[in-house]
């Protein structure tokens, strides 16, 4: 089934800490289909605001300084029942309590130990109100989150061929496509057909977060003195 | 919750065996797979795990009605997913009116879309809405609205409708703004809206969804001149149509939709009073049990603290304030978790941690409250902060009076925890006493409290309830008081203590 896509995005983002939040909106209104509608700190700002700003969907954070997120989004669901709700949590969640938060009117729920991608899967499968859980929160990998992200960036990378896995950490270098072409010894349009093939694969958009996956691998297979 | 690892068991019924090497190779992490090559397989398995089962799918060329019929019987809760190539819009008609199925995803389907689904339904996700407080009406007359931009199609079915004595009055509109309009005017007794797809301004799948929000209960169809079979299978997948009519519409077919469509409607209806009844009185239990809980750890420290009943008073003070309802989700949490537990003797715990750190011995002496009441205006306008104010209360000898803080520090939890500030509050000298007082129009916003429903306990909801009932015990041991008075999600708050300086009425507002 392909995701309804037609209809834009309008981003409302609640988060107490501004760094944070500038991080991931740099990284959300870079996304074509998001139009980003307003932002707040706090909870009882962000109630006022909704009616305002009228966002198909607002990522609220769970720990507020005032009341917190999960209040925050009944209170707005009262207010705008079509209103699509991604909370984002500080930690896993067990699966009795994802139930009921999506019970709850939720749509979705990351948690902060997840990657970008996971929050943008979640803006994507949410977009026409429907619920969505990703993998995270129901596989039972063992370990910690971090060990879980690793183990899930190596299983992606070893999923690209020999030959793609070269053009990407060649891209990752920022060495232009001619030249990868021409080290190669390939025309630069099989280095593009590479390149679109190596984003679609990993699910990216954008060569940096290809650069910053490979940053990630390379020290992996450092720590792990793999080839 | 039923299988090994707690992951949810997928029947999955196939014909090809390379659709099969897929399937598993998709989802082999994700659930426990019981693979059925014929039906009898598919049968044996639901007989023996019945309701242990998450999620049937069948992944075949056509849909076979039997198996979706058995999931039915031997497990109501569990999803029924068909995964089509090519499914012709008959196929997705019939299939509507068996009530075959929950989810029909084309092929090669999204695996994170249908994992998703198979560990909604797992983890016992209700898909219902969340308004739990029906408007007991006694309706007469049922309504049902038809919206086409072909006004002549609608006249004439509207008469033809009538001629045969359709069970309801029918309502038209010719555009989307109309239609939401008559939706909301005949909330409480439209029971089914009829919409053709195609619509200047807004499509019908669209208008659908718009009128779901605001009435969830409300039977809907949808209807098109064109082999819309993508618009049909969106708008089952997102939960959205009873049924779909092809145009030109045959006034007896519709006549009919609207009977069945009737009776599913009142079945909704009933059911979600039931709903409501029966999370309401069960939250009654749980509040009468988590007061009496309460009581039992507080009330002996609380009644040496101030020597009044101030437990009772403070919860009838929540009780005058109209916060969130409780909801199958808070009911969820109350029951299946440690929040009820949790709650108590975190509030407690903090109530009484709070208190011995206020000995009963330390009041107010003449001169620390002249140095308090001296610096309430500079804290109230929101010139002084808290450290400011700390060394301003620090006296001659050192010595900071420990009640003085505490009211401050109090008022300050309250505000913060409700994203407000001082500047909120006035102050006034009246008859003997000094009142702090929020102004007219800036109540205090507060969703939940103690005494309400919750899904999660949190920091903010404790500093607020704690400052609240430490604020009522600390005044009134001072031989002041405080009053909460509640209103709609808000509360006003009229704190008094009696002025030691025996001053004229003086009124400083902020």
């Amino acid at each position: 089934m392909g995701i309804n896509t037609s209809t834009r995005i309008r981003l409302f983002l609640t988060m107490k800490q501004r760094l944070y939040r500038d991080a991931l909106l740099a990284e959300l209104v870079n996304q074509e289909d998001i139009d980003f509608v307003g932002e707040s700190s706090s909870g009882t700002e962000t109630l006022g605001l909704l009616v305002r700003c009228s966002p198909s969907v607002l990522i609220i954070e769970e720990d507020l300084l005032d009341n917190d997120g999960l209040t925050i989004s009944e209170m707005a669901l009262v207010q705008n029942p079509s209103l699509t709700i991604i909370l984002l949590v500080d930690s896993d969640i067990s699966q009795k309590r994802l139930a009921i938060y999506l019970d709850s009117g939720i749509k979705s729920v990351v948690s902060k130990t997840q990657a970008m991608q996971d929050l943008s899967k979640a803006l994507n499968y949410t977009r026409n109100g429907q619920v969505y859980i990703d993998a995270e929160h129901c596989r039972s990998i063992q370990g910690s989150s971090m060990e879980k992200n690793k183990s899930i960036d190596v299983k992606r990378y070893y999923s690209l061929s020999v030959r793609e896995q070269e053009v990407a950490s060649h891209m990752a270098e920022r060495i232009p496509v001619m030249k990868i072409a021409e080290q190669l010894g390939v025309s630069h349009k099989t280095i593009h057909t590479y390149k679109e093939r190596i984003l679609i694969k990993l699910g990216f958009q954008r060569l940096p977060e290809l650069i910053l996956f490979m940053k990630r691998i390379q020290f992996h297979k450092q720590e792990n003195e793999m080839p | 919750m039923n299988s090994k690892n707690n992951l949810p068991i997928v029947l999955y019924r196939y014909d090809q065996q390379a659709s099969c090497d897929e399937f598993v190779s998709s989802f082999q992490d994700d659930f426990e797979l019981l693979l059925c090559v014929t039906d009898a397989v598919a049968e044996a398995h639901l007989n023996k795990k019945g309701r242990n089962i998450s999620a049937v799918v069948v992944d075949q060329g056509s849909a076979p009605s039997s198996l979706f019929e058995l999931t039915k019987k031997l497990s109501p809760l569990s999803l029924r997913m068909f995964l089509h190539q090519d499914i012709g819009l008959d196929a997705v008609m019939l299939l509507l009116e068996q009530g075959a199925i929950n989810k029909c995803f084309a092929i090669p389907y999204d695996s994170n879309v249908v994992r998703s689904e198979v560990y909604a339904s797992h983890i016992g996700v209700s898909h219902k809405p969340q308004i739990v407080s029906p408007e007991e009406v006694e309706v007469r007359t049922y309504h049902a609205l038809i919206v086409d931009d072909e006004t002549s199609a609608t006249k004439y079915l509207k008469k033809q409708l009538k001629d045969l004595n359709c069970t309801c009055e029918i309502l038209v509109a010719d555009n989307a703004v109309g239609a939401l309009a008559l939706a909301k005017q005949y909330q409480l007794s439209l029971a089914l809206v009829l919409t053709d797809q195609r619509m200047p301004g807004m499509l019908g799948n669209q208008l659908l969804s718009q009128i779901r929000n605001h009435n969830p209960d409300v039977i809907r169809v949808l209807t098109s001149a064109y082999e819309e079979v993508d618009v049909a299978l969106n708008a089952v997948n997102e939960g959205q149509i009873f049924r779909y009519i092809r145009k030109p519409w045959d006034a007896k077919e519709i006549c009919a939709c609207i009977d069945s469509a009737l009776t599913a409607y009142r079945a909704n209806v009933s059911q979600r009073y039931e709903r409501y009844s029966r999370v309401s009185t069960r939250f009654q239990e749980l509040i009468s049990n988590r007061k009496t809980a309460l009581e039992k750890i507080l009330s002996t420290t609380v009644y040496a603290y101030s020597g009044q009943k101030t437990l009772d008073d403070f919860f009838n003070y929540l009780e005058s304030i109209d916060t969130l309802s409780p909801t199958t989700a808070t009911l969820r949490a109350s029951e299946e978790t440690n929040l009820e537990s949790e709650l108590v003797h975190e509030f407690s715990h903090t109530v009484l941690s709070r208190l011995s750190k206020i000995p009963g011995s330390s009041e107010f002496t003449v001169t620390s409250m002249q140095r308090f009441y001296e610096a309430l205006p500079g804290y109230l306008s929101g010139e002084s902060e808290v450290c400011f104010l700390e060394e301003r209360l620090t006296g001659e000898q050192g010595i900071m009076p420990i009640v003085a803080m505490e009211i401050i520090n109090l008022l300050k939890h309250i505000l913060e925890s409700s994203n407000q500030r001082a500047n909120i509050l006035t102050l006034e000298y009246l008859n003997g006493c000094v009142l702090i007082k929020t102004k007219v129009n800036h109540e205090i916003p507060i969703f939940k409290h103690i005494l309400s429903a919750h899904t999660r306990v949190t920091q903010q909801l404790l500093d607020q309830q704690c400052s609240m009932l430490v604020l009522l015990l600390v005044c009134r041991r001072q031989g002041g008081d405080v009053v909460f008075k509640g209103g709609k999600q808000t509360f006003s708050m009229t704190l008094s203590l009696p002025d030691f300086q025996e001053s004229k009425i003086v009124s400083v507002d902020n």
